[in-house]
């Protein structure tokens, strides 16, 4: 087993050395380079030689740092995948009925509701409010949008994230009325949803869907288990 | 068997290695794959790491590996193991190297002497 100190020159040798940044990709070639270090040094070799024996068998710098962009690369197509994954699957199986019925409920809201005096009530209600009080509402909404989030980015950094677990649905939904809350208030969009509220429903549940697989893509991206 | 002249034969083959060898094992961590390719060919194949790590992310951006990280004596270890997509997609791969492994024997067998010719 490596002391500290030797952990600390590996640790110095990818970042400092080798201009190395990807957190993910230091932590798998640290564990690497201490296990192959372990073994020379178990057959007589000294340190500083081991290291560079395995540095080469790295292909060097050059080979450390194309190995950092291709990291980037895959891991970029990965989060790709599995957003793609999560979206497509909102239109499978159970989901689907999910979808579906996300998709109803929006839409039987959208018919029903007197849209147009709930924007001018929001409006008038908004216009009538003082600076002092409207900034306070909007501090209000913006503290419960951050908490919501602070909330679901400790999950997901521990490990203790679920996706039936309640932070990511409470982000979902309070991005979800922040957007509809935006739109309403600062564009006319109560023509578009009172005029085309087929379109709007479906454009509305798209939204969720998307927020629900960028959510899915972020877990996947952190997940940490700590087994050990 | 000397590594140097496997080396561009095996960077084709290094994703049906990685896969199979996952195919037998539950989960498996990079070190461990190098070593175990080394035990099994008692030294005639060295995987370099320069090969081996973008293999894997590349398995693992095509959802045929996915992973997980344990901390082992104070850090972190990344373990890959195959999803169900890849282990369909090991049986398959496996197959086509051996169907050409196949082809390339027959290739590269000594030819049986031509009949000459009636002229």
């Amino acid at each position: 087993m490596l002391t500290p100190a030797q952990l600390q020159r590996i640790n110095k040798h990818l970042r400092t050395d080798n201009w190395l940044i990807n957190n993910d990709l230091v932590a798998e070639l640290t564990d690497h380079y201490a296990d192959a270090l372990t073994a020379k040094l178990a057959e007589g070799i000294s340190f500083e030689v081991a290291l560079q024996d395995v540095h080469r068998s790295f292909g060097g710098r050059k080979g450390l740092l194309a190995m950092e962009e291709n990291y980037v690369h895959t891991k970029a197509r990965t989060n790709g995948r599995v957003y793609r994954k999560a979206f497509a699957g909102a239109f499978r199986g159970v989901r689907l009925g999910q979808t579906g019925l996300l998709w109803l409920v929006v839409y039987a809201l959208l018919s029903t509701l007197p849209i147009e005096q709930i924007s001018a009530h929001i409006n008038r209600a908004v216009g009538g409010l003082n600076a002092v009080a409207f900034s306070g509402l909007m501090v209000a909404l913006l503290a419960a949008y951050v908490y919501a989030w602070v909330r679901m980015y400790r999950e997901l950094a521990n490990g203790s994230f679920s996706l039936h677990g309640s932070s990511g649905a409470v982000q979902v939904v309070l991005q979800s009325v922040a957007v509809v809350c935006y739109l309403t208030v600062f564009l006319p969009v109560h023509h578009l949803l009172t005029t085309y509220p087929l379109l709007a429903s479906v454009a509305i549940t798209l939204f969720c869907v998307h927020e629900w697989a960028s959510i899915q893509m972020l877990s996947v991206s952190l997940r940490r288990k700590q087994l050990a | 068997m000397n590594t140097n002249v496997n080396q561009p034969v095996l960077k084709g083959s290094i994703s049906v290695i990685i896969l199979k060898l996952l195919e037998n094992r539950t989960r498996m961590y990079g070190y461990e794959i190098t070593q175990q390719v080394k035990a099994i060919t008692a030294g005639g194949v060295a995987i370099t790491e320069g090969a081996l790590y973008p293999a894997l992310h590349k398995l693992e951006a095509e959802g045929l590996l996915t992973t997980e990280t344990e901390v082992v004596e104070g850090r972190a270890r990344k373990y890959y193991a195959l999803t169900k997509t890849g282990q369909t997609e090991a049986i398959n791969r496996v197959d086509e190297l051996v169907a050409f492994m196949q082809h390339l024997q027959t290739i590269l067998a000594p030819a049986p002497p031509s009949p000459k010719p009636a002229f």
